[in-house]
């Protein structure tokens, strides 16, 4: 397939998209339910009562940085997909398919390497 | 190309939000009613749950970010024809992405079993891509209808290998018990993250192994909200079965070994589809 001149916008790619956030919308108007709901369920109560969110268990640096690029990759990839979709190319498909799996797996791949000799650290109940 | 509709959306996902809201309950139900059927895979524990709804608090981030890519996964994933959040192009790569911000804000997991886990799911997938010629999760879905014989399950050797691969690193995702002296909020979202998540990765399999809403035989295919259901349904069991059994699950060779025979299988299939002419 030769490639041609862009479309100024994809049809239909900007309402997929409205249709995406919209989604994440969804899910932070329930969160905001949940959190709202219980809020409100406790008005009135004495405040010295109320028990603060225990703090996240500690991760160790090498942990939090892995977890850190692998949130970035899952920021910034969609990001690039969705101005991509915007602006179509014949080969979107395959190159991005193969950019994600590259990009996911070479991280992935080193740390397990990195990683592969230490203990399990996964308690089961 | 596909449309989308932001207040269908919408409504969609607060629907699944509802549903994801109130799965954990149910399996704690469940589990005191039967607790021989979900031994060893508990998740939630209904008392705690309800003692939690007392205590004021709020949400940590990390708990918020794994709601919001769950929910979301949820609801791009088609439930029958035309009933999804959002009809996406490039749906799998979107479900991926958003599954990697559901496991890693997830407190459940560990990250070595979230990377290797994650990098198994989207390797089992790609054999699918490939005979599909798209990412999009209705075409995945549309391109099995027919009955039985036409899911990718049994389309190819390697096909159900990947399938078993998959199967495999979902019961190894499978999250621990949540801590029960959170707030209530953080305890309500915290346990429909990690009861949601293995629903959710039933529901993918459902769509892109078995068919999605299509049945096993042609003149079943108008009940099709019954047929995810029963399909996803039968999934869970399958998950549940193979997460009681520790010793499979729990290995720690299974952090390079599921990655490695999805691999196997996404080079295979590709090799298999290129012989007999199925793709390209």
């Amino acid at each position: 397939m030769t490639p041609g001149p862009f479309e100024a916008i994809a049809p239909g790619a900007a309402s997929q998209l409205g249709a995406l956030l919209a989604s994440v919308a969804g899910a932070v108007l329930m969160a905001g339910l949940v959190r709202g709901g219980l809020w409100w369920m406790h008005r009135g109560r004495d405040a010295a009562a109320s028990s603060p969110t225990a703090p996240a268990p500690a991760r160790s640096a090498p942990v939090r940085r892995f977890l850190g690029a692998i949130l970035l990759l899952a920021l910034v990839l969609p990001t690039a997909v969705a101005v991509r979709q915007l602006w179509p190319h014949p080969d979107l498909g395959p190159r991005l398919v193969i950019t994600w799996l590259v990009i996911l797996l070479l991280p992935t791949a080193a740390w397990l390497l990195i990683r592969g000799g230490g203990p399990s650290g996964r308690p089961r109940s | 190309m596909s449309e989308g509709s932001p207040i269908r959306a919408l409504i969609w996902s607060v629907a699944v939000g509802l549903g994801l809201l109130a799965w954990p309950w149910l399996l704690a139900w469940l589990q005191r009613r039967r607790p021989e059927w979900l031994t060893g895979v508990q998740v939630v524990d209904l008392p705690a749950l309800r003692a939690g709804l007392d205590r004021p608090g709020s949400v940590r981030s990390g708990t918020l970010v794994a709601w919001l890519g769950l929910v979301t996964v949820a609801a791009v994933m088609p439930a029958a024809r035309g009933l999804l959040g959002a009809d996406l192009d490039a749906g799998l790569l979107w479900v991926i992405t958003l599954a990697v911000l559901a496991v890693s804000g997830s407190a459940g997991l560990v990250p070595r079993w979230t990377a290797s886990g994650l990098m198994t799911l989207t390797l089992c997938i790609l054999p699918i891509v490939v005979r599909s010629a798209s990412l999009n999760l209705a075409d995945v879905a549309i391109a099995q209808q027919g009955g039985a014989g036409n899911w990718f399950l049994i389309r190819d050797p390697f096909i159900l290998m990947a399938a078993l691969v998959y199967l495999l690193a979902a019961a190894a995702l499978w999250p621990r018990p949540s801590t029960t002296d959170a707030p209530g909020a953080q305890l309500v979202l915290d346990a429909a993250v990690r009861a949601g998540l293995p629903l959710v990765l039933a529901h993918l399999f459902t769509v892109v192994f078995l068919g999605g809403w299509w049945a096993f035989a042609p003149f079943l295919d108008g009940a099709a909200l019954v047929n995810t259901g029963l399909k996803t349904l039968a999934v869970m069991v399958v998950l549940v079965a193979l997460r009681r059994r520790s010793d499979w699950t729990d290995s720690e060779h299974l952090i390079w070994l599921l990655p490695l025979a999805a691999l196997i299988c996404a080079v295979g299939g590709a090799i298999w589809m290129t012989l007999t002419g199925a793709a390209w």
